[in-house]
């Protein structure tokens, strides 16, 4: 089954995830995928602190999850997955696995990136990466909280 | 005063600013707030900013003020109170009642108690009638 919703966001696991996106979706899991994180103890902890008790949630480095979606018994159809950049996403990009339209939630400021829209900020690498993506067929759509207007990502690469 | 402090507030959109200039205002404090909006600015580049108040600073304890508890405002707070573990607190559920008992009292009280005064003071500043 497709994933529910797979989100780029630097925020990792945050308020507009669990309060915003599940409870709209009525997932039941979130997986967050993140070797930094995965790595360590400490801070896998914090984040999982602050998922509620009614979601499922799961720290897993990208080489994991890459198996754990190749398993044709895994239903994600209730699954938010989320990577903190298109850079992670391209080491779950390999042998053609199915994914839906990519959100992009939110990367934000920091020196180098440039403003595309109020919550996604840009560097000329991440902006090479998402062309690589989408040359192979991926497709993104801009939109940080189920209440706002989705923004095709291609069209703002566009103009860049 | 008796340790130095440094004050700051982390929270969604404008509040964090619009929170601390009307707490100074109505304080008339010699005690500042630092504000940071999570709207525009990663993590890092807030964390990054911080450590270079700290650095510039040299306080003997930091206050993380966040609006929401399990926000992305409170994950920075606790990066930062884990980096500076010894000498930081972070406290949730920031409001003007809370910051204007941190602007009056941070001068007079020791640490332990002033962290017990401004989390009683944004309590006893919930009221319903």
């Amino acid at each position: 089954m497709e994933i529910q919703l797979f989100r780029i966001d630097d925020r990792l696991i945050h308020g507009q995830v669990v309060i915003g996106w599940a409870q709209h979706l009525n997932s039941n899991t979130i997986v967050l995928c993140d070797d930094s994180v995965a790595a360590n103890e400490w801070e896998k902890e914090l984040y999982l602190s602050i998922v509620p008790n009614h979601l499922q949630a799961f720290v897993i480095k990208a080489t994991d999850l890459l198996k754990e979606l190749k398993n044709q018994n895994n239903n994600w159809g209730k699954t938010i997955i989320l990577v903190d950049s298109p850079f992670t996403l391209e080491k779950l990009v390999q042998n053609n696995e199915k994914f839906p339209r990519i959100n992009v939630g939110g990367i934000h400021f920091k020196d180098g990136r440039k403003e595309l829209l109020p919550y996604l900020f840009l560097d000329d690498g991440e902006i090479q990466c998402f062309k690589r993506l989408m040359a192979k067929g991926l497709d993104f759509f801009c939109q940080d909280v189920p209440t706002a207007k989705p923004v095709p990502l291609k069209r703002l690469l566009d103009k860049q | 005063m008796s340790e130095v402090i440094l004050g700051v507030v982390i929270t969604h959109g404008d509040l964090a600013c619009s929170l601390s200039k009307v707490s100074e205002k109505l304080v008339s404090s010699q005690v500042k707030l630092h504000c940071f909006s999570t709207q525009v600015l990663s993590s890092e580049e807030i964390i990054r900013k911080i450590n270079n108040e700290i650095a510039t600073q040299k306080p003997q304890r930091i206050l993380i003020f966040v609006d929401l508890m399990g926000s992305n405002c409170w994950i920075i707070g606790n990066k930062l109170k884990h980096e500076h573990s010894d000498k930081t607190a972070v406290v949730s559920g920031a409001n003007v009642p809370m910051l204007v008992s941190y602007l009056i009292n941070a001068p007079r009280l020791e640490w332990e108690a002033l962290l017990e005064k401004i989390v009683a003071d944004a309590k006893k500043g919930i009221v319903l009638r």
